[in-house]
């Protein structure tokens, strides 16, 4: 009898040792304050609002990005760092849902902080009823990863044709700006 | 009876306050629509509530007291088409203001002059706009919204435009060959915010205690010259001047003064950084990722630290004026022979762990930073600083030094007088 309940507390304790421990990997979100967190990738102030993400690391340090192509261009970077977990939020209630869980629209009309043009939503059928409404492209967690966030540098570069092409065209104001840039090189 | 005679006044009451609210008999939209192509409209004295749409080229001038005070779901005031010109008006929010700008503006050659905005959400919002000039604006807000935002607007002017209490003063994406001068942005969270935009000039503009003077991110191409970017220092992110992402543009002769980081440069390349006087911040300036860039005869005064930089490579920094240098002279060139150089060990090792940003220049660090001498190629230097700072002799008024004279002369005259009449007499 005496060895039976020492046998069930061993197992009590035991178990509260596992479950403790579990909850040590459990890794939360740290809620957003506007007021002092910047994007660890471009230096912007970071809204509390439906496009912030966050990572955080294995080492309990974590990092609020503005843009969640800002997120994925820091773990680019970034390689070596071992990440716990990330987050992104619900397009519609701005709550903190884990990343691999989510459903992703991308369209380019859709702006975002710094112009990645990714959302992200909890339910599949949210980020549907969006591109119902308002077009896009579903993109889910895996098909993230191979997402090319190069999106701003093609923009830049059509911009910068576009742009060579408007000066060869006009002189005029412009050719000031013009001289000013030939004169560097 | 005397019910009757109640609700009577009651009306009358009503009527009256009512009365001084709306002092048009008819539409305005409808007098606007009266007007013909080319011809003007003068808005007499008065409060407006109707949201106006301005599609012709016409002119809208208000006469002293003109204000437009509209409370639903549509802007102030809607330009669209070519050749509007809105001169003199006043435009005020309302708390049930639902919309999200109040003024929307689209297509080419428009002037706005003379205006005064309260905002509640976004101030005046282009989207493809073109060859417009807008001068002498008075924004304030509530900390919310834009003061002025572009959308794929290009070629426009804005000019002597003060704004204060938004969150950006002008914020641009997707926006080129815009000019800004002679504005000045207080309060706000960033004075002046470029996105993807080429060919900006920003000349002669002041922006003062806002998180960032100018934050200007994506752009190449661009001027950024004798601009004033001063105490941006009440925020832990705060600084004066931000070039994320900034490529073959021109940043010369500001004055970046008293905010907690002057200039912080990244990710940058190609630009010429030149003859700006950089003083009394935390930190000088910052950089990190930094490529081709020319830093030349810029002075550094009276910065805690005058510059912190990681990465950068093949930059051109020379010539520039450190009072925290050790300096010498040799040769008589003006120019010292003893290079002036920013260990990236501090910075490195704040980014990993912020919180070992309190041991900044603790003698501790200062030995470990010794002990563990980064190696040559990691250090940002400055091959020959300048011994004397000629930005700043350049600069110096005159008057300062009749001031410093007169005081002097006042406290001897007053010492003594002290010592004449308050000696012990016999």
């Amino acid at each position: 009898m005496k060895q039976k309940l020492l046998k069930s507390c061993l197992i009590a304790i035991l178990s509260l040792f596992v479950i403790a421990g579990c909850g040590k990997k459990d890794v939360k979100p740290v809620a957003i304050n506007e007021k002092t967190d910047k994007c660890e990738n471009c230096h912007m102030a970071v809204k509390d609002d439906q496009f912030a993400t966050e990572i955080i690391l294995e080492n309990g340090k974590s990092m609020v990005f503005d843009d969640i192509g800002c997120m994925y261009k820091w773990l680019k970077e970034n390689s070596d760092k071992k990440v716990a977990n990330s987050f992104v939020k619900d397009y519609d209630s701005k709550e903190w849902i884990e990343a691999s869980k989510a459903s992703y629209v991308y369209d380019k009309p859709i702006k975002t902080p710094m112009a990645y043009n990714v959302i992200s939503f909890t339910e599949k059928k949210d980020a549907q009823a969006f591109i119902d409404q308002h077009g896009g492209s579903l993109l889910t967690y895996d098909k993230l990863e191979n997402h090319s966030w190069e999106k701003n540098e093609e923009m830049v570069k059509e911009m910068k044709e576009k742009m060579k092409g408007k000066m060869n065209m006009q002189d005029g104001h412009d050719g000031m700006e013009k001289e000013h840039s030939e004169d560097k090189h | 009876m005397k019910v009757l005679l109640k609700l009577i006044l009651f009306v009358g009451m009503i009527s009256l306050v009512g009365g001084k609210e709306t002092s048009a008999d008819i539409s305005l939209q409808s007098q606007i629509d009266a007007v013909p192509a080319g011809g003007t409209l003068k808005l007499a004295a008065g409060t407006y509530q109707e949201p106006i749409v301005l599609k012709k080229p016409i002119v809208l001038t208000g006469e002293k007291g003109a204000i437009l005070k509209v409370c639903n779901a549509k802007p102030a005031i809607t330009i669209k088409g070519e050749n509007v010109t809105v001169k003199g008006i006043q435009i005020l929010s309302c708390k049930q203001d639902k919309s999200s700008a109040a003024v929307k503006i689209s297509g080419k050659n428009h002037q706005l002059e003379d205006i005064t905005l309260k905002i509640r959400k976004s101030g005046i919002n282009l989207e493809n706009v073109e060859q417009t000039n807008f001068r002498n604006i008075r924004l304030s807000g509530y900390g919310k919204g834009n003061g002025f935002e572009l959308w794929e607007s290009h070629h426009n002017t804005f000019e002597e435009i003060k704004i204060d209490h938004v969150q950006d003063g002008f914020y641009m994406e997707d926006s080129h060959y815009n000019t800004f001068s002679g504005n000045a942005i207080s309060d706000s969270r960033y004075g002046l915010h470029v996105m993807f935009s080429d060919y900006i000039t920003a000349k002669n503009n002041r922006s003062t205690r806002n998180y960032t003077g100018a934050m200007v991110m994506g752009t190449n191409y661009s001027v950024i010259a004798d601009n004033q970017l001063l105490e941006n220092n009440q925020n832990v992110n705060a600084q004066g001047l931000l070039l994320f992402d900034v490529h073959d543009s021109t940043i010369n002769h500001n004055r970046i003064s008293d905010n907690r980081v002057g200039m912080f440069i990244e990710d940058s390349s190609g630009n010429e950084i030149t003859g700006n006087e950089i003083a009394a911040n935390f930190i000088g300036t910052q950089m990190n990722r930094i490529e081709k860039n020319v830093i030349e005869g810029n002075a550094f005064i009276s910065n805690v630290n005058d510059f912190q930089a990681t990465d950068a490579a093949n930059n051109t920094i020379q010539n520039n004026y450190w009072d925290a240098a050790m300096k010498l002279d040799t040769d008589g060139d003006g120019k010292s022979n003893l290079p002036h150089s920013a260990d990236p060990f501090f910075l490195n090792l704040a980014r990993e762990t912020p919180p070992y940003q309190l041991f900044f220049q603790h003698p501790g660090m200062t030995l470990l930073q010794k002990l563990l001498k980064s190696p040559e190629h990691l250090l940002v230097t400055d091959q020959e600083p300048l011994m004397n700072n000629d930005l700043n002799n350049q600069q110096q008024p005159e008057q300062k030094q009749t001031i410093f004279w007169v005081i002097c002369l006042a406290m001897i005259i007053v010492s003594l007088l002290l010592i004449y009449f308050g000696r012990k007499r016999n």
